[in-house]
């Protein structure tokens, strides 16, 4: 083993990777906005985000009240034009989930999935679909088969049976994942439709090792040193247990995400991140906008307004103006 | 500077795995030399690291023989001698 270990000795050292302008955590109107502003300002802007369906625009089934947008279309759709658009700017978009980051270092980092990313700035655009409680068994058996990365620790549920809760295109596409590593993947939906892009439905549903079902609850996570199994509410069945070892969960709720902050930016009572009225939190270079604050209306275009204020508001500070430029097309 | 007598320090890791990035560049901000080992590439790793931590999740870290689970700042700090 110790032989080996050394063998390993490979990945350490990679070469430094670019330090972006701006990186936004959250790709919802509010961020996708903010990052549409800043890459037309000609900088740097990295949108780290878990999938179009992860946020409450993309699960919204209609939007009929976006101003300039009269045909009623699915917020997902608004949010790809939404997308689409800061990219035609040069804003880059990275499907990933930021598990953590470093606001206080020089440039922030910003730790994801795929790597470890690099800015001068910081936006904060995680919205408030954050999950309120656990299941019961889910804190306990933490590490011990329960998990919320299947890119991370999939690798350990080789010709094993597996749970994921969820709905999102998050959730399908780590299920996904999971199906070259588990024997079998027990997709427990709780909506009684998936809310994802078609395709990945399809892609999740032609799966031989994947078993749906829909209108799943998640119950309770058994075992007491490992993860024997899931209990689960089916809506038109009742109760079954299915014997599974690794359960990974992506499920949502209601409360702001902040807990990847590791408790850097103050919170309110009610969890949400404050901000002033250029929407800078109380640590410099690091701003919030969308859902994650308080008080707040929850509409996209609202948000949308957040993420192109605070856009301006960093494109003075980076540029060291004395002043908001209104606009930068002169 | 990196420490002579520093005990051995092995991280068992995933690629894809953010708190093995953020711990990785720790140890490099305090000069703190590391072995990896990627799990997801070594099934019999994989297996070794479970049985000796109880752990199905990465980044778990050896330091001296003692198994740290997870990034875990204060307990690696206390292990390494590394003043916060």
């Amino acid at each position: 083993m110790a032989d080996s270990l050394e063998l390993a000795f490979a990945l350490n050292n990679a070469a430094p990777e670019q330090i972006w302008d701006v990186i936004v955590v959250g790709g919802g109107p509010a961020g996708a906005t903010a990052a549409l502003y800043l890459a037309r300002a000609d900088l740097k802007t990295l949108v780290i985000d878990r999938g179009l369906t992860a946020g409450a625009l993309g699960l919204t089934g209609r939007i009929a009240n976006y101003p300039g947008v009269p045909e009623e279309i699915s917020g997902a759709e608004l949010l790809y034009r939404m997308r689409q658009q800061a990219e035609r700017f040069g804003a880059t978009f990275l499907q990933d989930k930021v598990q953590s980051v470093d606001l206080e270092s020089d440039p922030k980092l910003v730790f994801a999935n795929t790597g470890t990313y690099s800015a001068r700035v910081a936006v904060i655009a995680t919205g408030s679909m954050g999950r309120s409680q656990r299941v019961k068994g889910e804190d306990e058996l933490l590490g011990r088969g329960v998990s919320y990365c299947a890119t991370c620790d999939g690798a350990f549920f080789r010709g094993q049976e597996v749970a994921v809760a969820g709905n999102t295109d998050e959730a399908i596409e780590e299920a996904l994942f999971l199906t070259r590593f588990a024997s079998r993947v027990h997709f427990l939906c709780p909506t009684p439709q998936l809310k994802a892009p078609e395709h990945l439905v399809h892609e999740l549903t032609a799966q031989p090792n994947v078993k749906l079902y829909l209108g799943a609850t998640l119950r309770e996570i058994l075992g007491t040193d490992q993860v024997t199994g899931v209990r689960v509410n089916l809506r038109s069945e009742g109760e079954i247990v299915l014997p599974v070892s690794g359960v990974f969960v992506y499920l949502q709720g209601g409360r702001p995400i902040t807990d990847f902050l590791g408790g850097q930016l103050p919170l309110s009572e009610t969890g949400c991140l404050q901000v002033d009225a250029e929407f800078r939190t109380a640590l410099p270079g690091v701003y919030a906008v969308g859902d994650v604050l308080c008080n707040h209306i929850k509409q996209a275009v609202v948000a949308a307004a957040e993420g192109a204020s605070a856009a301006m508001s960093i494109e003075k500070v980076l540029r060291r103006r004395k002043q908001i430029a209104v606009d930068w097309s002169k | 500077m990196s420490n002579p007598t520093q005990p051995r320090v092995v991280i068992f890791t995933t690629p894809t795995c953010a708190f093995c990035h953020a711990a990785k560049a720790y140890f490099r901000q305090k000069g703190i030399r590391f072995t990896e080992v990627d799990v997801s590439r070594d099934p019999a790793a994989a297996r070794d690291m479970v049985r000796r931590s109880g752990q199905q999740g990465v980044p778990v870290i050896d330091i001296g023989g003692q198994i740290v689970v997870g990034f875990d700042k204060a307990r690696i700090n206390a292990l390494l001698g590394i003043k916060s």
